[in-house]
C-alpha cells in the first residue's frame, strides 16, 4: 500500500490511471447493480403475476366444474340418464382436485376465506345436497328434491358463485394492482439509473479537472517560463514544482538544469564572443590595411593595362593611321580625357583624333603651329591650359563650362619633338602626375612612332626593290641546289600564266614538267635545265626556246648562285627576244636581199665582160652584150641610188630643202617626161583645186611622183591610161595617181610599201625595177608630213594617193 | 647531144648561160620560172637542170623538191645556182638533191667547165682530170 502511494506520488500518469480505472470500476458496477435490480423486479412481478393467473385459472375451472355439475344434476333429474350422474361424480372429482391445488395458492388472508367457503360449500353440496337429491330421485320422491332445493339448495348455489364472481374480481384487481405496481417501481429504476450517469459524468469532471490542475497548469506555466527564457534570458522566475516527485517535478527540475547549463554555456559563449569582436577588430584593421594595398594595386593594374592596351595597339599594326587611332583613343581612356588628337611633326601631318569632328579637326591643325606649339617645341614639357568652352561646344549648359587642355610632346630619345598629344578634358584640370604620366607614355609612343618610320623606309625599300624585281623585262627565276622553286617574279607569271600558279616551293620536276610543256622543244629545254642545275657550276649557258601558244621566242641564261665559295642554287633569266629574232632575221634578210640585188646585174656585167675580152665574138653578138652590160649597170646605179636613198631617208639623214611648192608643174613636167618612154600609154592630169602649194622639197616631190607615174606606165604593160588628180579633201591635198594595169593582189597590198617587196607575178617580174621605189614614195611622203595608200583590183588596175598637208594661205597661188 | 634545162628568171644571166651553153654544142631549153619548168621538165627528159635558186613564185628548192616528188624516175643532174650565199641555203639545195651549187656571179668559164664536169660524170668518163 505504501509503495502504492509512493509510486502515485511519482507518477503522474499512472495516479491517472489508476483514478481512470477506479472510475470504469465504480461505473460498471453501478450500471451492473441497477441492471441487477431491473431484472429481479421483472422476475418477482412475473412471479406475482403467475400466481395470479394459476388463481385466476383454478377459480375458473372450479367455476366450470361447479356449473357443470349443476347442470349435470339438473339434467339426470330431468332424463334421468346415469351418464349425468356419472358426470357429475367426475366433477366432483374435477372440482375436489381442484381445490387441493389451490391450497398451496392461498397466500393472503382472502385466499384462505375463499378456499375455506369454497370447501365448505363443496361439501355442502357434493356430499350433502347432491346425494340427498339424488337418493330422492331415484326413489322417485320429486317433492322431496324440489324440496331439497328449495330449502336452500339452489340459493346455495347461487350464493356460491357470486363469492367465485367476487374472488375472481378480487383476483383481477389484484393483478391490475400488480402491474400498477412494477411499473411505478421500474420508473424508479430507470430515474435511478439517470441519476448514477449524472453522478458518473459529475466524477468524470472533477477527474478532469484534476487533471487539468495537475498537469495543464505546470505546463502552461513552464510554456510561459520558457517563452520569458527565451525572449529574456537568464533572469526568469522559473515555477516552483521541483518538491514533486513525479514527472512535472522531473520535467521541472530537468529545465532548471537545462536553464542552469544554457546560463552557463551563454556565459562561456559570451566569453568567447568577446574574444571573437577583439579579434574581429584586428582582423578588420589588418583588412583594411590590405584594402588599401589591394586598392594600389588595382589601380597600378588598371592603368598597366591601359598602358598595355596603348602598346598592344602600337605592336598590332605597322599602319601608321591605325597606330594614330589606336594611340589617341587609349591615350584618352589612360588621361580620362573626353578629346584628343595626335599630330606628327613632320611634312605629312598624319594625325588622328578620339571625339572630334572632322572641322574641329581641321581648325585644330590650322592653328597648330601658330603659337601653341612652340612652347612645347621650346620646353619640351608637358603643359596645361584652361579655356572656356565656346557655346556650340557647351551643349545645353548655360553657365561657362572649361576644357583644361593637356599639351604633350612626343619626344625622341635625342629629345625632338615627334609628335604632339593634345587631350582636352571637362571640368577637371590635369593634375602635374597625370602630366609626367602623359610624357612618359609619349617616351613609348615616340619608340612607337620611330619603328613605324622605319618600318615605312623598309617597306619603301622593299616594294621598290619588289617593283624592281617583278617589272624588269626578263623573267627571273631562284632555285636551290635540289632545283626546287625559291623566288619567281611577275614577269615569269606574266608569261607563263597559268603553268607559273603554285611555283612557290615547288619540286624541281614538277615546276620543270610544266614549263618545258610550253616550249616547242620540250626535249632541248629539259636538257638545258638539268644541265643548269645539276651540271658542273662554272659556267653561264644559254639557250632559246619558243612558246608554243604563242610563238614567243625566249631566251634564258643560267647562271650558278655562290655564296662564301659554294653554289647554292641556281639563277635562271628568262628573256623575251622575240623582237630581237625577228629583228636579227630581217637584217639578216636584207643583207641577203641587198647581195642578191647586186650581185644579180654584176654577175650578168662580168659573165659578159669576160666574156668579150676572151673569146672571139661576131661583132652583133659584141653588141648585144655591150648593151646588156650597159643595162644592167645603170640598173644596179639606180639600185644604188635607191638603196642609198632609203637608208638616208630611214636614218632620217636626207637633207630636205623646204619651200612653197605648186605640184602643179612637178606633176606636170613628171608625166612630159615619162610620156616619152612610151606610146601605148595616155596620160589626164585634172587639177580640182587651186590651192595646190604645199610646204617640200622639190626635188624629192619629182622623185616621189616620178615613182608613182613610172609604175604606173610599168606595170600596165598592155597600155591605158594614166590619171593624175589633184583635189582637197578634210584639209589636206590630195594627189590620185591611178593605172589600168596588172593591179596588185590583195595579200600583197600590206607588203608593196616595204624595201625590196616585190609582187611574185610573172608578168611583173619580167617589169625590171629594184624593189625600193615605193619605199621612197613612202619615205618622202612621210618627210612631207602627209601619208600614201593604195586601192587596186587585180588585173584592174590600181590607184595610189597622197595627202599632204595644206600650205598656209598666203602660199596659195592665183 | 646532151639536153640542158636552164630556169633563170634574170633575163640577161639566162642570155649569158644559154649562149655558154650553147658555143660548148649542148641544146639548151630555157625557162623563166618555176613553173615554166615543171613544165619543161614533164615533156622531156634533160640530162642537166640549171636552177636559179631565186625564183618568183616558187624558189628553185622548192622546183626542185616538187619535180623529185612528181617525177621520181627522171634523174637529171641538177647545178642550183644562186646569188644568196647563206650556208643554210646550199645544205637545203643540196639536200634537195642538187649535184652542184654554184653561186653567182660566176666565171663563165669556170661555169662551163662544172657543167661539163656533171655531165661527163654521168658517162662516167671526166672530160679532164
Ligand atoms: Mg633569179
Amino acid at each position: 500500500m505504501r509503495r502504492m502511494a509512493v509510486h502515485f506520488r511519482r507518477s503522474v500518469a499512472s495516479r491517472f490511471v489508476w483514478l481512470m480505472a477506479g472510475f470504469t470500476v465504480l461505473f460498471f458496477l453501478g450500471s451492473a447493480l441497477l441492471v441487477m435490480y431491473q431484472q429481479s423486479l421483472t422476475r418477482s412481478f412475473e412471479a406475482v403475476q403467475q400466481a395470479l393467473e394459476q388463481k385466476e385459472i383454478r377459480t375458473h375451472q372450479l367455476d366450470r366444474a361447479f356449473t357443470q355439475a349443476f347442470f349435470d344434476v339438473r339434467g339426470y333429474f330431468a332424463f334421468g340418464r346415469p351418464s349425468f350422474k356419472e358426470s357429475v361424480f367426475q366433477q366432483q372429482e374435477t372440482a375436489k382436485q381442484v381445490l387441493r391445488e389451490m391450497e398451496p395458492l392461498a397466500v393472503h388472508p382472502e385466499d384462505e376465506r375463499f378456499l375455506r367457503d369454497a370447501h365448505d360449500f363443496f361439501i355442502r353440496y357434493f356430499e350433502q345436497l347432491v346425494p340427498k337429491a339424488i337418493e330422492a330421485f331415484e326413489r322417485g320422491d320429486r317433492r322431496e328434491v324440489a324440496l331439497i332445493a328449495e330449502n336452500g339448495g339452489t340459493a346455495a348455489v347461487q350464493s356460491f358463485q357470486k363469492r367465485l364472481a367476487a374472488y375472481h374480481d378480487t383476483l383481477i384487481d389484484q393483478m391490475k394492482q400488480e402491474y400498477i405496481d412494477f411499473k411505478r417501481k421500474q420508473q424508479y429504476g430507470q430515474a435511478a439509473f439517470i441519476a448514477f450517469i449524472a453522478l458518473m459524468l459529475f466524477l468524470l469532471q472533477r477527474l478532469m479537472r484534476l487533471a487539468a490542475r495537475q498537469i495543464g497548469r505546470p505546463l502552461q506555466q513552464f510554456a510561459a517560463a520558457a517563452e520569458q527564457f527565451a525572449k529574456q534570458g537568464a533572469t526568469v522566475e522559473w515555477p516552483t514544482f521541483d518538491e514533486q516527485e513525479d514527472e512535472i517535478g522531473k520535467l521541472s527540475k530537468a529545465f532548471m538544469m537545462m536553464m542552469e547549463s544554457i546560463r552557463e554555456k551563454e556565459e562561456h559563449l559570451l566569453a568567447q564572443n568577446e574574444e571573437l569582436l577583439a579579434q574581429q577588430e584586428e582582423l578588420e584593421a589588418q583588412q583594411a590595411e590590405l584594402e588599401q594595398a589591394l586598392a594600389m594595386a588595382e589601380r597600378r593594374e588598371q592603368e598597366l593595362a591601359r598602358r598595355n592596351d596603348l602598346i598592344k595597339g602600337m605592336a598590332q599594326s605597322l599602319d601608321k593611321q591605325e597606330v594614330l587611332h589606336s594611340v589617341i583613343r587609349n591615350l584618352c581612356a589612360i588621361m580620362k580625357a573626353e578629346r584628343g588628337i595626335i599630330v606628327v611633326a613632320d611634312e605629312e601631318r598624319a594625325h588622328a583624333s578620339f571625339g572630334l569632328s572632322a572641322m574641329s579637326v581641321h581648325r585644330f591643325l590650322q592653328q597648330l603651329y601658330n603659337g601653341l606649339e612652340h612652347r612645347l617645341l621650346e620646353t619640351k614639357q608637358a603643359f596645361t591650359i584652361r579655356r572656356e568652352l565656346p557655346g556650340f561646344e557647351r551643349g545645353y549648359h548655360d553657365e561657362p563650362l572649361y576644357s583644361y587642355d593637356l599639351f604633350v610632346p612626343v619626344l625622341s630619345p635625342s629629345d625632338d619633338v615627334e609628335a604632339v598629344i593634345v587631350l582636352s578634358r571637362f571640368g577637371a584640370a590635369f593634375t602635374d602626375d597625370e602630366a609626367v604620366e602623359a610624357e612618359q607614355l609619349g617616351k613609348h609612343i615616340s619608340i612607337s612612332l620611330q619603328k613605324l618610320a622605319l618600318y615605312e623606309e623598309a617597306e619603301k625599300d622593299r616594294r621598290l626593290t619588289e617593283d624592281i624585281f617583278n617589272h624588269l623585262p626578263e623573267g627571273i627565276q631562284l632555285v636551290d641546289l635540289h632545283g626546287t622553286n625559291k623566288l619567281m617574279n611577275g614577269r615569269m607569271k606574266e608569261w607563263f600564266g597559268a603553268a607559273a600558279d603554285g611555283w612557290h616551293e615547288a619540286p624541281y620536276a614538277e615546276w620543270k614538267q610544266r614549263l618545258c610543256a610550253l616550249a616547242t622543244d620540250e626535249q632541248a629545254l629539259s636538257v638545258f635545265l638539268d644541265q643548269a642545275v645539276f651540271g658542273p657550276a662554272d659556267e653561264l649557258s644559254v639557250m632559246t626556246y619558243e612558246l608554243k601558244e604563242n610563238r614567243i621566242v625566249m631566251e634564258v641564261y643560267a647562271a650558278p648562285l655562290y655564296r662564301g665559295g659554294a653554289k647554292f642554287g641556281t639563277i635562271f633569266v628568262h628573256r623575251d627576244v622575240t623582237k630581237q629574232v625577228e629583228v636579227d632575221r630581217m637584217k639578216s634578210e636584207l643583207v641577203s636581199t641587198v647581195s642578191h640585188e647586186l650581185r644579180t646585174p654584176l654577175a650578168g656585167i662580168l659573165g659578159l665582160a669576160e666574156l668579150l675580152l676572151n673569146k672571139p665574138l661576131a661583132p652583133e653578138r659584141q653588141h648585144k652584150y655591150l648593151t646588156a652590160i650597159y643595162q644592167e649597170a645603170e640598173r644596179l646605179t639606180a639600185l644604188i641610188n635607191d638603196f642609198l636613198d632609203v637608208q638616208r631617208m630611214e636614218a632620217g639623214r636626207q637633207t630636205y630643202h623646204w619651200e612653197p611648192v605648186d605640184l602643179v608643174p612637178v606633176v606636170e613636167k613628171v608625166v612630159e617626161t615619162e610620156k616619152l618612154g612610151t606610146d601605148i600609154h595616155a596620160f589626164s592630169v585634172s587639177i580640182e583645186t587651186k590651192r595646190t602649194v604645199i610646204r617640200g622639197d622639190r626635188e624629192r616631190l619629182r622623185q616621189l611622183f616620178t615613182n608613182l607615174v613610172h609604175n604606173a606606165v610599168k606595170y600596165s604593160p598592155d597600155g591605158g591610161t594614166v590619171a593624175i588628180r589633184l583635189y582637197e579633201h578634210s584639209g589636206r591635198l590630195c594627189v590620185d595617181v591611178r593605172d589600168e594595169g596588172l593591179g596588185i593582189p590583195a595579200e600583197a597590198l600590206p607588203h608593196i610599201f616595204e624595201k625590196f617587196y616585190r609582187v611574185d607575178n610573172s608578168d611583173r617580174r619580167r617589169i625590171g625595177g629594184t624593189g625600193l621605189g615605193l619605199t621612197i614614195v613612202k619615205e618622202i611622203v612621210k618627210a612631207h608630213g602627209g601619208e600614201v595608200d593604195v586601192v587596186s583590183e587585180e588585173k584592174k588596175g590600181s590607184t595610189f594617193t597622197v595627202r599632204f598637208p595644206m600650205a598656209s594661205i598666203t602660199q596659195e597661188i592665183n | 647531144m646532151k639536153q640542158i634545162l636552164l630556169v633563170e628568171d634574170e633575163e640577161v644571166l639566162r642570155m649569158l648561160a644559154a649562149d655558154l651553153l650553147a658555143d660548148e654544142g649542148y641544146k639548151v631549153d630555157e625557162a623563166a620560172d618555176g613553173a615554166e619548168a615543171l613544165k619543161r621538165l614533164r615533156e622531156r627528159d634533160y640530162d642537166l637542170v640549171l636552177l636559179d635558186y631565186m625564183l618568183p613564185f616558187y624558189s628553185g628548192v622548192e622546183v626542185l623538191e616538187h619535180f623529185r616528188r612528181e617525177c621520181p624516175e627522171k634523174r637529171p643532174k641538177v647545178i642550183m645556182l644562186s646569188a644568196k650565199t647563206q650556208p643554210a641555203d646550199r645544205e637545203r639545195a643540196l639536200a634537195a638533191g642538187a649535184d652542184l651549187f654554184i653561186e653567182k656571179p660566176y666565171r663563165p668559164f669556170e661555169f662551163v667547165k662544172k657543167v661539163n664536169e656533171v655531165l661527163h660524170e654521168t658517162d662516167g668518163s671526166p672530160l679532164s682530170p
